[in-house]
């Protein structure tokens, strides 16, 4: 069982604040899972901050086909198959369970 | 079957005033030498007052050329067929200037992906006939199935330019379980996962040019840690005709699973019907959580590439999109632990094949 990754996604705001204080160990763990949550909260933050309004009549170039995003095979980019090759990009993870017996 | 299926849930609507809205048909292969996956999908869009509701119903089939690795004296070659058939309804209700909520349902029967095939096909052919051996009454026979239901809320924060998403989702999937085999006996792993994953996502529109996408989203299934995942996506018109879409996005799952992808499509609309579009994807993971007993059948890390190109035609009432790309899919070398699975970790080269039809009713 690997034991280099142990942080969890709540300790983060602790090694945020206590980073000038950490060990050289203590970074180390400071690993991509944690770093990705980070990095995903504060683009959260600037994008809800950083949008300004633009009235409705001023969106004919962002409301063509090809502009929205649309669940429509069609008018989207979405293949439904390839989530079985890269199985990093399904949505919910996915429930496969014959990949690995002993995960845990 | 399937078509009775869909006369039902085409038909059963309008009973109850929903007005059709649009259809659409479509069908995606993708197949390499010896793995060749296809589906064929049909969706209708219907409206009743502030409701809006779709159904879809896809067939899947996986056709594959099972080849066990030289030294597995138990394994023989064989062609594996299986079918996957599934069923999908969608509907939001608009309950005031700003707020829908959203609620979906769907079922399905059969594998849901190539690798469960093939691992089903090397565990039957491994554990089937284990008579005496301790433990060998743990093999089934698989019968994968699931059902999945999610409720949502969508949010209009600023008035047709920024919107904001929450989905919450529960899946409970019977599956082709995994085996491990050591001096103890055969041991087998869940039948039954059971999954709830959370997402929330901004929709924005940030100038008369630009609208971006943001997603991050947290599943958790039996016996695996929960995956973290984000997506970030921004379309950019950079003229009357041309389209620029960017995508990037990663996962990550405890204990070792990372994933990274990205792409960027560029279209051009050549006239008030066509368009056409080549894109780029880029997909990168470390492979799969691997602390088996002696073997194990975690993928390895994975890097693959696609390049695409792709025509869309928009007319009054009927539209169209055909997709082409070649993509090549690099797998690390596989351990001493999953060697027995590396014709399963093989690298490929896949053709991906997408054509749809739609129109509105």
């Amino acid at each position: 069982m690997s034991t280099e990754r142990k942080i969890e996604f709540p300790a983060g705001r602790i090694v945020l604040f206590a980073g000038p204080y950490m060990t050289p160990k203590m970074k180390h763990n400071l690993d991509t899972n944690l770093r990705l949550n980070v990095g995903l909260l504060l683009a959260a933050v600037l994008l809800f901050a950083g949008c300004a309004h633009v009235p409705v009549y001023e969106q004919e170039l962002v409301s063509k086909v090809g502009m929205t995003r649309s669940d429509s095979m069609v008018e989207g980019d979405r293949i439904n198959l390839l989530s079985q090759i890269e199985p990093g990009s399904s949505v919910s993870g996915g429930a496969v369970a014959a990949g690995c017996t002993a995960c845990r | 079957m399937g078509l009775a299926w869909a006369l039902l849930f085409a038909v059963v609507p309008l009973g109850y005033g929903f007005t059709p809205v649009n259809m659409e048909s479509g069908v995606e292969w993708v197949d390499a030498d010896d793995i060749s996956l296809l589906q064929v999908s049909w969706g209708e869009d219907f409206e009743t007052g502030t409701w809006e509701s779709s159904v879809s119903l896809a067939f899947g089939h996986y056709g594959m050329d099972y080849q066990p690795v030289p030294f597995d004296f138990q394994g023989e070659e064989t062609r594996r067929s299986e079918r996957n058939l599934s069923l999908q309804f969608n509907t939001r209700n608009q309950v005031n200037n700003h707020t829908w909520i959203i609620a979906g349902a769907g079922v399905y029967d059969g594998y849901t992906n190539y690798r469960s095939v093939w691992l089903d096909e090397y565990y039957r052919q491994q554990y089937s006939e284990l008579f005496g051996f301790p433990g060998a009454e743990n093999y089934v026979e698989a019968d994968p199935k699931g059902i999945n239901g999610t409720a949502g809320v969508r949010w209009s924060y600023l008035s047709g330019s920024g919107f904001a998403e929450l989905n919450v989702s529960r899946l409970r999937d019977d599956v082709s379980p995994g085996y491990e085999i050591d001096f103890d006996g055969l041991r087998r792993g869940e039948l039954t996962l059971a999954t709830a994953a959370i997402s929330l996502s901004t929709e924005n529109v940030l100038s008369k040019r630009v609208r971006s996408f943001f997603e991050v989203r947290a599943s958790k299934t039996t016996a695996r840690s929960t995956r973290y995942g984000a997506e970030f996506a921004l379309n950019v018109a950079m003229g009357e005709n041309w389209v620029s879409r960017w995508n990037v996005g990663g996962a990550t799952e405890d204990p070792q699973f990372d994933a990274y992808y990205g792409g960027v499509a560029l279209e051009y609309q050549a006239n008030d019907n066509l368009s056409w579009f080549v894109d780029a994807r880029y997909y990168e993971d470390t492979g799969e959580i691997e602390n088996a007993l002696l073997f194990t059948s975690a993928a390895p890390g994975l890097i693959s590439n696609r390049f695409g190109i792709g025509l869309r035609w928009i007319g009054d009432s009927w539209s169209s999109r055909l997709y082409v790309a070649p993509l090549d899919t690099n797998y690390e070398p596989t351990r001493e632990s999953t060697d027995f699975f590396q014709n399963l970790y093989l690298d490929r080269d896949w053709t991906v094949f997408q054509f749809a039809v739609g129109r509105s009713l």
